[in-house]
Formats: structure tokens, C-alpha cells, sequence
């Protein structure tokens, strides 16, 4: 197993990457077809079983994934540490709670 | 230890431009703008649990012209995304650094995120 903190966030990076690739062009191809469709369509698209579970697969691979992104761009670009672990804190709890919300509110759309 | 005097990735106001460069920089660009699109979706998602009166304001801006561009940004923004981290994975596996080829990718990556853009617009509107 890798111990290395560092060499597991790059290779989570790119496994998350990979994994996020069919959710992802799945969810844009349904989004072009249904963006500008009345909200009963809508809604009978994200009640589906599986869109939720496409959409819980997006949202959690997708989420970790800009989190990774996210953190390494504040590392290149804030010089003064505080603020750079204050926003890296702030970002990694976002990235939890945003997709942690808007699943349990799909859940609860589609019931 | 005093971390101050780490040197920081070079600014982009004082690169100078090659494609290279170019599409490193958009690389990170569009996973930002993703990100502004995951973000969208979510409030999306949230606006249906809100209610058909709420949904009705997205759905007022997302059926006008820059909602449509909007939706061409995002699906483009994920194309390049998609096709330059590909190339990442090429990269790690020790393949494609000399400058020849280096160049050749990134046209391709830059000329491919557009058709792929237009491929998914027309396979969506059209066969979904």
C-alpha cells in the first residue's frame, strides 16, 4: 500500500478522473436533451432510480476530484500559509457538504 | 520552519506563451469552470426539491440564449477537460514529451474539444 501522502492524492486524482468519465458524459448528454424542458420532465428524469444512482456516482467522483484539483491550484498560487490552509479547509468541507446535500434532496425529490 | 520563501509557480502575466503552456493553463481553467458546472448542477437539483415556481426562474434563464451557451460552455469546458487529462495519463506513463509530439497533442486536444463539443450537443438534442 502506498504510504506517501502525496503519491496517493495523484494517483486518487486520476482514478477519480477516470472514474468520473462515463457519469460525467452521461449526465451532459441527458442535460442537453432535458435543460430547457418543463419541470415535470425534469422531474421524471431525476426520479429515475437509475439517474440517482449515475448522479450519486457523478457528484462523489466529481466532487473528490475538484477538491484534489482545487487544493493543488491553492498551493501554487497562495504564498501565505494561513490563508492557504484556511481556504483549503473551507474548500474540502464544502466539496463534502454541497454533494451530501444535493443527494439527499434528489432522494427526496424522486420519493 | 519558515515556509515564506518557497518559490510559487510562475505567474501567468510573466510566461511567456507556447501551446504548451496554452493548454496547461486551460487544463486548470476548465476544471474550474467544471467545477462552476457541478456547482450548477447542484443548484439545479436543489431548485426541483424548491418547487415548480422556483424552477421556473432557472428555467426562464436556462430556455433563453444564455442558457444554451451555457450548456455549450460547460459540455465544451468538460470536453477539454476530458481530452487533456487523457493526455496526463499518457504522460505518466512516460510516453509523449518530446517537443514535436508535444505540439501535435495540443493542437489535437485543442481542435478535438470542439468537435467532441458538437458531437455530444447533437447526439443529446437529437437521440436522447
Amino acid at each position: 500500500m502506498i504510504k506517501n501522502n502525496a503519491t496517493k492524492k495523484w494517483l486518487m486524482q486520476r482514478l477519480s478522473g477516470l472514474f468520473l468519465v462515463p457519469p460525467m458524459i452521461w449526465f451532459l448528454l441527458n442535460i442537453i436533451s432535458i435543460y430547457n424542458k418543463t419541470y415535470l420532465e425534469v422531474l421524471i428524469f431525476f426520479s429515475n432510480p437509475i439517474s440517482i444512482f449515475l448522479i450519486f456516482l457523478l457528484l462523489i467522483f466529481g466532487f473528490y476530484h475538484l477538491s484534489i484539483g482545487l487544493n493543488q491550484i491553492f498551493e501554487d498560487y497562495i504564498s501565505n500559509e494561513k490563508i492557504k490552509n484556511v481556504t483549503n479547509i473551507i474548500s474540502r468541507f464544502l466539496s463534502i457538504i454541497i454533494p451530501l446535500v444535493t443527494l439527499f434532496l434528489l432522494i427526496q425529490i424522486s420519493l | 520552519m519558515k515556509n515564506s520563501d518557497n518559490p510559487l509557480s510562475p505567474h501567468l502575466q510573466i510566461y511567456k506563451w507556447q501551446l504548451s503552456s496554452l493548454v496547461s493553463i486551460f487544463h486548470r481553467i476548465t476544471g474550474i469552470l467544471n467545477t462552476a458546472g457541478l456547482l450548477f448542477f447542484c443548484f439545479w437539483i436543489i431548485s426541483m426539491f424548491l418547487g415548480e415556481n422556483f424552477y421556473q426562474i432557472i428555467y426562464t434563464f436556462l430556455d433563453s440564449f444564455f442558457g444554451k451557451f451555457l450548456i455549450l460552455g460547460i459540455t465544451w469546458s468538460f470536453s477539454f477537460h476530458f481530452l487533456s487529462g487523457i493526455r496526463h495519463l499518457v504522460w505518466d506513463f512516460g510516453y509523449g514529451y518530446d517537443l514535436k509530439k508535444s505540439n501535435i497533442a495540443s493542437i489535437l486536444i485543442i481542435l478535438f474539444s470542439f468537435i467532441l463539443t458538437i458531437l455530444l450537443y447533437l447526439i443529446g438534442k437529437h437521440f436522447i
